[in-house]
Formats: structure tokens, sequence, C-alpha cells
């Protein structure tokens, strides 16, 4: 490991310059990509993955589907330049598919599968760039671009990562905090406060756990704003541009009437 | 190559739309013109150059086009021990994603991957490409040249789009600077010396420190001076070629199809070019893909007429490269004065 | 290969209602365990775990290699788990299912990232030699919570080999048969304890520890936590499944520590026992 960074200063800054209940800079890009029906583009920091959603459509292959409800599909691909060593990993990586098991298994509950029998929703999940945070980047990602593709869901899915050092709770770890600290993921459902999703790898005390578990749970609160204002900006554009095709094909005439009415 | 299955209709209309006078094409194009390609450098820290290329983005919706991520990663090997060549070795691969060929099975994708990654690697890992500043140590140490190319969109005429992504790429990378070391065995020099006879048995503490140095007075290692910058272009980098595909309808031929022009044609000919500066242009890869004869007369012309579109794809291209260039020294060099 | 039937649906009702009346259908309570009964093999570091049905064999052995170049200090662990059709017919020979992944992640998690074995302890002499044990998990019959037996054969494994004493002059590596010499056991960090609980869709039925095969079928998620006696946690996986309340999973967190506890006492005994019968075979 490179030289030994102090991970919180004394005067509570992080190597990063950020405090330690602070989340990094979140960036929202929901803009089209290809022939995707949703797709989204999110940053954490240095963090970056790209989620496109396909469906809900016809299976590829038919004997997968369910009578009842949509099977959803993950898969994870990770670009071999978004760490620092490059790295290839094969799609059948265990570490990759146990992501994209996880992935798959928290939206499960969350997308109204009932909807639509026998189809298949395809979440393809591009990791762009590693910086610490893969699994919450991932599923908030996955949230937004759901909601993009209008698949009906139950709620947001908002997921924020967490640390201690020594005592002092931290939230957001980048990959250098993520390397030396005891970490955690935590996804909860903002308008019930439950929690979908927990996800602890390394020791830690089961005090601090549950000091940790709270605060990330108020965390995914903040980022539901910031990922809800995404969701609103995006669907306020649609609009504007509904409106203004809608007016320009029938132009001249409409106007010139309504002009008319006008001077009554 | 994969495309989306389009119905004989559609076929028939497309290609009968192609070959009226004047011909017609569905986004208003003329045969010989390519869609508005977007690229950007450096958009990738990690990695040593990157670029993200689009061509054919819709521009009110900023959505749709062939959408190609590309980034090099400069590793140091070892020639005798590790994989490593004398010289450095390039080493190029294609993934495709999932979103990109939606109607695909995981395999089909494999396939259409490992056609892709064939492509690129044999012609941009020819000898006649490498970079000479690749080496580090002669016979020891080199750097192994990894270009990575991800689809991320197709719609159609991916391979021109990868290629013109891997040439900025390549342009964008910055190998570091190296510097030689070389373990000389002077007598009684260094302050390591004089501590170890200080410590010990002065003759033996001398000997030994001598009798290491003298094994690795061959051997030598590199360190990476501080600089200011990150490095130095890779060499050659006016070399790395342009390709460009012609989509044969006889009697004419087109370029640059989208994803449904593309199932329609029935051949393509797909030619890659060199053009470096003070040297003749070298064509550097020629492939048949599709079922179809073609005559040799045809052939001559077709090459000479793909010649003149390379060299405007390469100009256009060059030129962009060079902006590019421009743009990040000054991001850069405004970010220095902020400081 | 088909696939086994799903649970019909009187089956499922039965289970369903019985469970909101805190019944169970192997008469256990809600949150009890059923014991697990280990048997020691003639060798160290063989043993066989058995939660009711569910039986699992753990076998470890070690061997000198030279490690890699980047760790030079360290021992090196390696996992290896055998998920064959035999333990279920749910287990294919091919690309690996959903849970052997989540099965063999876990594993990996709670035997090896937790640092359960003191590495460094592991190597003879820096950079020429260290042991690579070798932990291998055969599962054998599946019925239900695979994970939490195979983990637990695992560490019990682990706890039990004991491996053969070196002695290190300059740079010549004696190795002592165990005859020679008692082998010595490994040094390890602490003994994680692996728990998982079920929920079901109904929200009125309340979480259900050690669920048995049935049970896993119905459930609407698991939550898996793996901690030591000291409460100290080591993994908490809950991907997905139905949400849970905040104060449900701190709650469930607790009844972890005192079952972990619980078993930590029992391993301990049954190691003890073991060891005692066995001092007279070492000469």
């Amino acid at each position: 490991m490179s030289s030994r960074v102090e991970i919180l200063n004394d005067g509570g800054y992080r190597s990063d310059g950020r405090r330690q209940y602070e989340l990094r800079d979140i960036s929202i890009d929901t803009s089209q990509q290809g022939s995707a029906d949703g797709c989204c583009t999110l940053r954490h920091g240095l963090t970056e993955v790209l989620v496109t959603i396909f469906g809900p459509r016809e299976a590829k292959m038919r004997s997968q589907t369910l009578h009842d409800r949509a099977v959803i599909n993950v898969e994870v691909n990770v670009l071999p330049f978004s760490t620092g060593e490059r790295r290839r990993r094969a799609r059948a990586d265990r570490r990759i598919l146990e992501l994209a098991a996880t992935i798959k298994s928290t939206f499960e509950p969350v997308v109204q599968t009932a909807l639509y029998p026998r189809s298949q929703v395809d979440i393809y999940v591009q990791v762009l760039q590693q910086d610490g945070g893969l699994l919450h980047a991932c599923v908030n990602a996955t949230t937004l671009a759901l909601i993009c593709a209008g698949i009906p869901m139950t709620d947001f899915v908002c997921a924020v990562s967490g640390g201690v050092h020594s005592t002092e709770p931290l939230l957001d770890l980048t990959m250098l905090e993520e390397n030396d600290l005891p970490h955690m993921t935590v996804a909860v459902m903002p308008r019930t406060g439950k929690v979908t999703l927990v996800a602890l790898e390394t020791r830690l005390h089961v005090d601090r756990f549950a000091e940790i578990f709270k605060l990330a749970g108020e965390a995914g609160q903040a980022l539901h704003k910031e990922m809800k204002r995404a969701v609103r900006n995006r669907t306020s554009r649609l609009v504007d541009a509904m409106e203004t095709s809608m007016k320009q094909p029938v132009g001249g005439e409409r106007d010139v009437v309504m002009e008319d009415r006008m001077d009554f | 190559m994969a495309t989306a299955s389009i119905s004989k209709a559609e076929r028939t209309y497309i290609q009968s739309s192609l070959q009226a006078n004047p011909p017609l094409r569905a986004d208003g194009r003329s045969l010989l013109d390519y869609r508005t390609v977007f690229l950007e450098t450096g958009v990738a820290p990690l990695a040593n150059g990157s670029a993200r290329l689009n061509m054919g983005k819709s521009p009110q919706e900023g959505g749709g086009g062939t959408e190609i991520l590309a980034a090099t990663k400069l590793e140091v090997e070892d020639v005798e021990t590790g994989g490593g060549v004398d010289g450095g070795r390039l080493v190029c691969t294609v993934t495709c994603s999932p979103s990109a060929y939606p109607q695909l099975s995981s395999n089909a994708l494999d396939e259409l991957q490992y056609d892709l990654t064939t492509v690129l690697h044999q012609t941009l890992a020819h000898p006649a490409l490498h970079p000479c500043n690749l080496g580090i140590l002669p016979r020891k140490k080199a750097w192994l040249l990894s270009v990575d190319l991800v689809v991320l969109a197709d719609a159609g005429n991916a391979l021109d789009a990868l290629f013109m992504a891997a040439r900025a790429a390549l342009w964008d990378t910055k190998v570091p600077r190296t510097r030689p070391i070389q373990y000389q065995g002077r007598r009684g020099g260094g302050a390591n010396e004089d501590a170890m006879e200080a410590e010990g048995d002065p003759a033996a503490g001398a000997r030994s420190a001598f009798d290491t140095r003298d094994m690795k007075r061959d051997a030598a290692d590199f360190e990476l001076p501080d600089y200011w910058d990150e490095g130095e272009v890779l060499d050659g980098r006016d070399r790395w070629p342009v390709c460009v595909t012609l989509n044969l309808l006889p009697p004419t031929h087109f370029l640059d199809a989208t994803s449904s022009e593309e199932g329609s044609a029935p051949v393509k000919l797909l030619l890659t070019f060199s053009f470096p500066s003070n040297q003749p242009t070298s064509l550097q890869a020629m492939r048949m893909i599709g079922s179809g004869e073609l005559l040799l007369a045809q052939m001559k012309s077709l090459l000479a007429d793909g010649e003149k579109y390379a060299r405007d794809l390469f100009q256009a291209l060059e030129a962009k490269l060079r902006d590019e260039d421009v743009r990040r020294n000054v991001k850069a060099r405004g970010k220095f004065a902020m400081r | 290969m088909p696939r086994p039937p799903s649970p019909s649906i009187p089956e499922k009702e039965f289970l369903y209602s019985s469970l909101k009346q805190s019944l169970r259908l192997d008469g256990r309570n809600p949150l009890e365990m059923r014991t697990p009964a280990l048997t020691f093999g003639p060798e160290l570091g063989w043993v066989e775990c058995a939660l009711g049905k569910t039986r699992v064999i753990a076998q470890v052995d070690a061997k000198m290699v030279k490690p890699p170049p980047e760790r030079p200090l360290e021992g090196i662990i390696s996992i290896h788990s055998e998920l064959s059709p035999m333990a279920s017919s749910e287990y294919d020979s091919g690309r690996p299912s959903d849970e052997e992944v989540t099965i063999t992640r876990m594993l990996d998690k709670v035997l090896r990232r937790s640092d359960v074995v003191d590495k460094e302890s592991l190597c003879v002499l820096a950079g020429q030699r260290v042991w690579h044990l070798r932990l291998t998990i055969h599962c054998l019959a599946d019925a239900g919570n695979m994970l939490d037996c195979s983990c637990l054969a695992g560490i019990v494994a682990l706890r039990h080999f004991r491996r053969p004493e070196v002695e290190v002059v300059g740079d010549e590596v004696t190795v002592h048969h165990p005859s020679e010499r008692a082998p010595v056991p490994l040094s390890m960090h602490h003994t994680p304890y692996c728990l998982t609980f079920a929920y079901f869709p109904d929200a009125t039925i309340l979480p259900v520890l050690d669920p048995s095969h049935l049970e896993q079928t119905l459930s609407a998620g698991l939550l898996t936590i793996a901690l030591n006696a000291q409460r100290e946690l080591c993994v908490v996986q809950k991907a997905g499944g139905v949400p849970l309340a905040p104060d449900e999973i701190l709650r469930i967190v607790g009844i972890a520590v005192d079952k972990a506890k619980e078993l930590d006492k029992l391993v301990e005994q049954k190691l003890k026992e073991d060891w005692a019968g066995r001092t007279v075979e070492v000469r």
C-alpha cells in the first residue's frame, strides 16, 4: 500500500478534505444511451457507473421466464481500466457474480415484477471507474435507471457506505479509506425508512455497527432528495420537450386562429 | 457482423433508395458523408491515455449514436522472467457492452467481441506501427501497452468508430519518462560502505559490499524521475491507422452505414490506411466481410476511393486531436495558474 | 436437468399458518438452532458437522510452498467448497448458481477475509517457505441452511487442525513428523460463527433462526450474520428480500450475539472432549 495517509486529522477533516459525515459530490446524468429504455450515469466522487435498462421485454431464453412475474437479469461488467492497476476480470469472476446477485436480490422485492408476467427486465451495469463505494453507486444508479425506464417500483432504493475510524464514524468512503477501515453498505427505502440491503464484510464491534447503521440510514434520506431532484428535472425536461413538439407540427394555422380569437 | 435483423421489405426499401438517383438516405446524408463525430480525449483519469467517441449522436436529445470508450494503460513487464518482449508490446482488447447489442445472447456477444478484438489487435500490433519508446531497458524491462476499447452503444459502423477511438486514445497516451540506473562497482565510494566498515570487520565488510555490487554491475534498474507532466507522447503517433468501411451495393458504395443500412448492404470492404508524415501511405489491413464477389478491376478503383476517404477522415481526426491537445493544455495551464 | 418441484400450495399454507402461531414443523422454537453434531475424524483437521440432516465435511491440510513475491511474510489460505449434485439436486455441476456463489463468497469472507488465522504465523522463512492451508468443504446433504453448517464445519476444522512443528536453523528448515514432536495448533485471532435468519412475506410472522429446507425455500429473504463470541461482527449480509425496519435488524443482531456465545461454548467443549481423548494417541 502507499504511504500512510492520515484518514481523519485532528481538525476533523478526511484525506480528501471532507468532514466526517460529508458525502462526496454526486452527479447524475440520465440522458439517452443507444437504444436502452432507461439509463443513468452516476458519479460519486471518482466512482462512476453506467447502468442501462432494457425491458420489460421478451426474454432471450424463453425457458427462464416465470408465469406470474418478470425475471430480473443483472449483468455487471467492470472495465479493465477502472482501477489503478489494470486487471481483466472474467464475466464469471465470483466477485462480479456476487455483485450482480446482490443487485438482483435488492431490486427483486422493490420492482413490481408481478405486473409483467413472462417477461424480463435486463439491468446492465458498466463500472467505468472505481474509487470506493462500488456497491452503493451501483444500487443508486440502478434505482435511477429503472425510474427512467418507467418501470414501476414501490420506492426508491438509496444506498450509502459507512465506516469507522477508531471510534469515529465516517460516511461515503473512498478506496483509500475502504482499504484501511471496517466498512459497510446500507440501502434504505426512504418512504418507509426500511432497510433492504446491509453488507458488512470486515470485523466491527456490535455497538459501532449500530451507530453507523443508523447514520447510514439518515444519509440515505439525504441522498434520496438528490435523486428525487434528478428525476424531477428529467421529467420536467421531458414535459417541456413534449409541449414544444406538440405545438410545432400544427404550427402556423392554429396559432393564427388563436390570435384571431384573442382579437375578438 | 451483428446487426439487428430487418425485414425483407425494409431491406429492399433501403437498397432501392440508396441506388436511386439522387441517392437517398434516411438521415439526409449523401452516400459519402459521415455522421457527426464527437470526440473527447483524457476521459479516464486512471488510464495513460483515453478517449470517448460518439458518432451520430442526435443533437437535440443527446442520445443515440455509436459510442466507444477507449483507454490505454502501461505496465512494466519483465522480459527475462515475465511475458515481456524486448522493446515492448501492444495488446488490444475490445469489449462489447450487452447494452450495445441487446438482442444478442452472451455467447454471440463473446464471439463478436473476439472478432472485433482480432481485427483491431492484428492491425494495431503490427511491427510496422510499433512505437519505439516502449522499451525501458534493453533485454530487461519493457512496457506492455494495453489498449482497451468498450462498445457502449452500436448504431452502425462500429469498426470505423473503434479505429478512430483507438487512434485518439493512443494519441493521448503519455509514456512516463524513465531513467536507467546503473550500479557501478566503484571502490570506497558510497557512505553506505563506510558505515559497514565502521560496524564490523573492516575488510570483510568492504569485500561483501563490493561483491554484491560486482554481481550487479550488469544488472540495471530504472526510476521514474519527477517531472511536471505525465510523460512523453507515444512515438509514431501519426502512424496509427484509420479505417473506412465501404458498404458495397453495386454499382455504388456508401460510407458510415447506420445499423439498418448495415443490414441491407450485402458486402462490406474494410480498408485501413496509415498516413505517416514524410512517408508514402500504406494499407494496413483489408477485409471483405459478407457474401458476394468483386471484380478485380472494381477492387482497384475501390482502393483508390478508399484511400481518398481515409485521407479526409485522417485529416479531420488529426485536426480534432490537435485541438483537443490545445484545449486540455489550456485547461491544465489554467488550473496551474489558479494555484 | 429438471428443477426439483417447488412446495405445493397446501404445504406452503400449512407452514405459514403454523409459523404464525410460532410453531415450527420440527418442533423447534422460532429462535432455536438445531444442535450441531460435531464428529471428529481420526486425522487432525477432519470434521463432520451436522445440523439436523444437513451434513458437511471440512478438512484442512497444510503444505509448504514458496510465497508470492508481493506477500513474502504471509502464509496462504485457500478454501475449496464443493457443492456437487450429491447434496441436493438443486446444485448443478455446470455454471455456479446464485446460491452457490453466495455460499462460496460467504465462506471466503467469514473464514479468510475476516482474518481468522494469523497469516504471519504461517510464515516459516521469509520469502522462501510458508504454510499453505487448504480447507476443503464437502457438502454431503442439504436439508436447509447449508451456509451456517459449512461455516461451522470450516471454523471447527481450523480450530481442530494442528500443523507439524518446524525448526529453522539458518536457512535449513526441518519439519518434524507428528510422532517426533507434538504438532502445534494454528494461531487464530478469533472464532466467528455464522447465523442465518429467515424472513417471511407475511410481516406478522417472526423471523426464524437456522431455517430448514422448506422454510428456506418459502422465505422471503435471509439475513446472515457472522460474529464471534467477543461481540465483533464479521459479516452482515442482507441482500434484498423483504425490507426490514432498522430497529428490527439491530434486535436480530442482539439475538445473534447471545446465540454466538452459546455456540462458542458448545464448540469449545467438543474440542476439549476430543482433545482429551486424543492426547493418549500422540507419543
